[in-house]
Order: C-alpha cells, then sequence, then structure tokens
C-alpha cells in the first residue's frame, strides 16, 4: 500500500462523518506524510496500521458506530502496545455476543409488534414533507405572480393615474422582494433536507438489516 | 516495561508538550516517543479531543510552500495541565509509597 492507496482506504471508510470531521482527520494524515517526507512514506504506512481500524476508531470516537466492534474505545486505557491483549478480546467477545443476540431478538419483536405504529408515523413524516414542499412551492408561485402583476399593473397606470401606479409598483416590489429574500432560500433549505433525510433513513435501514443478518452469518 | 498509558496521561504529556511551545502533529509524536510506544494514528484522536475540549486551539503556519497545522494551549489548557500535574504528583507519591523500599 503506498501513501495514495492508505488515503483513499481512509476517505472512502470515512464518509459518514461530518465533512468538517473527515477533512480534519484527512489533513491530519496528509501532513503526517508531508513531515515523514517520501523516503520514510512506508515506514509511516507500516507504523500507522491499517486505514481500516484507523477509521473505525475516529468513527467511534465521533459517536459514529462502525460495522463491528472498536478495537479500543479512546477513553479506555490506552496500552503502549497500542492494541489490546488479545485473549481479552476473545473472552468479552463471547459474552458480547450473546448479549447481542438477545438484544437483535428483542428488536424485532418490538418493530414487529409496533408495525402500524411506526408506519403511521413514517406516513405522516411523509406526508408532512410533501405538504411543506407543496405550500413552499404554492406560496412561491402565489407572491411571484401577485408582485409580478401588481408591478406590471402599475407600470402601464404610470402615466394615466401615477399616483395610485407608484403605490401598485411599490407593493409588487415588496412582494418580489419578500420572494427573494425568504421564500427562494427556504425553499433552497427544504430541497436540500431532502437527501440528508433520505440518507437517514438508508442509513437507518441498512443498520437494521445488518443487524439481523449478524446472527445468521456466525 | 508493562504499564499502559491511560487517556488522561496522553492528554496531560500532550498539553505538556505543546505548552513548552507551539507544535505540529509529527513533532508532538516524535516527542512522545521518546517515552511511550505511541503511533501517529494514536495521537490523532487525543488532539482532536483536546480541541474539542478547547484545551488547545490549532493555526496554520507556511512551511515549505504548504500549511503546518500548529497547536497551541488554550488558557483552559493551561488550567487543566495544572490540576493535571497535581494530580499526577499525588498519584505518583501514593505508588511510590509503596513500591519504594
Amino acid at each position: 500500500m503506498n501513501r495514495l492507496e492508505f488515503m483513499d482506504a481512509l476517505e472512502s471508510r470515512l464518509s459518514r462523518l461530518s465533512s468538517e470531521e473527515r477533512d480534519d482527520a484527512l489533513r491530519y494524515y496528509e501532513e503526517l506524510f508531508d513531515e515523514a517526507g517520501p523516503i520514510e512514506e512506508q515506514k509511516i504506512i507500516d507504523d500507522l496500521g491499517s486505514p481500516e481500524d484507523i477509521a473505525r476508531q475516529i468513527l467511534v470516537d465521533n459517536g459514529v458506530e462502525p460495522d463491528g466492534r472498536p478495537q479500543y474505545m479512546i477513553d479506555d486505557v490506552v496500552s503502549p502496545g497500542q492494541t489490546p491483549p488479545p485473549q481479552a478480546e476473545v473472552i468479552d467477545s463471547g459474552a458480547q455476543n450473546a448479549k447481542n443476540n438477545n438484544n437483535i431478538v428483542i428488536i424485532i419483536i418490538i418493530v414487529v409488534l409496533t408495525f402500524p405504529l411506526w408506519v403511521g408515523v413514517l406516513g405522516t413524516l411523509f406526508g408532512v414533507t410533501v405538504g411543506l414542499i407543496g405550500t413552499m412551492f404554492g406560496l412561491t408561485v402565489g407572491v411571484t405572480a401577485a408582485g409580478a402583476g401588481l408591478l406590471a399593473f402599475g407600470i402601464a397606470g404610470l402615466f394615466s393615474v401615477p399616483q395610485f401606479a407608484l403605490i401598485f409598483i411599490g407593493a409588487g416590489l415588496i412582494l418580489i422582494s419578500i420572494d427573494i429574500l425568504l421564500v427562494f432560500p427556504l425553499i433552497k433549505w427544504l430541497i436540500g433536507l431532502v437527501p440528508k433525510i433520505v440518507g437517514t433513513v438508508v442509513s437507518a435501514v441498512k443498520k437494521l438489516t445488518s443487524s439481523k443478518a449478524q446472527p445468521a452469518g456466525r | 516495561m508493562g504499564f499502559p498509558i491511560s487517556a488522561a496521561l496522553l492528554d496531560s504529556m500532550v498539553l505538556a508538550i505543546v505548552m513548552k511551545e507551539d507544535t505540529y502533529g509529527y513533532e508532538i509524536t516524535r516527542n512522545l516517543r521518546e517515552v511511550a510506544d505511541v503511533s501517529e494514528s494514536t495521537l490523532y484522536p487525543v488532539l482532536r479531543r483536546l480541541q474539542k475540549g478547547q484545551l488547545l486551539e490549532t493555526y496554520d503556519k507556511e512551511y515549505m510552500g504548504r500549511n503546518r497545522r500548529y497547536y497551541r494551549v488554550t488558557a483552559a489548557g493551561i488550567k487543566a495541565l495544572e490540576e493535571y500535574r497535581q494530580d499526577w504528583k499525588n498519584h505518583k507519591e501514593m505508588i511510590d509509597s509503596i513500591l519504594e523500599t
């Protein structure tokens, strides 16, 4: 593995982090390679350990659950040998497995029992989101049309009845400015929200399916 | 040498190193390496945690055409380091009271 492969592997495994956290971590490792220089590159990579382990640690520190168990928690004792004694790990993971299996059964029962409830909740959430987006869309179209109409009307009457025409032009401009100041950013924000919601749902489903698949695989 | 280094001990050592002089990640590891077998990947979580706890702050300084990230101890960091030093002193004396003959 070379520097590029190392950084690529690390980056892809940190994709679930916020961009700020990810950039900070990647930057730290880039700088490390820069400091060490190309001659030391291989030595650094050997010292660092696998990008998978590094990414796992960073994910755990950020409260993102990686796939599988972390090697150690940062708040636990960090031994000078960097990794905990393997025999402790084995004893520990047996007990952990039994506990995990129990938990999974309980989770599945809860999910099945509450099926009508969460379908309702999901449906409501979906409905509210669609409704909100629809409302915003309607509002923009309405406000834009009203503003443009008033503006056009005012300009048309500018020479025949200037005293009223100016009021129309003013009102039209106010509406259009409301559009630009409030409604457009709001819509942009809402549209930006969609991938986030989808991402959350997808990762939740993934988590659920992967924790179900685990006992079958063992 | 079979004594593990706790997270708190790592925190206090990093604070103490940066306290002497503002410095950057690679240099901090090199300093730590003189007394303990810590890798660069052990240091990153420590630095990040100290940063989030606002005991350390960073700034960039140009070095050979690229930016180097320097660390500096904050006022809160100075206070934390003082406490760490006191705690360590008490801890050491207690252990010594048994170990030393």
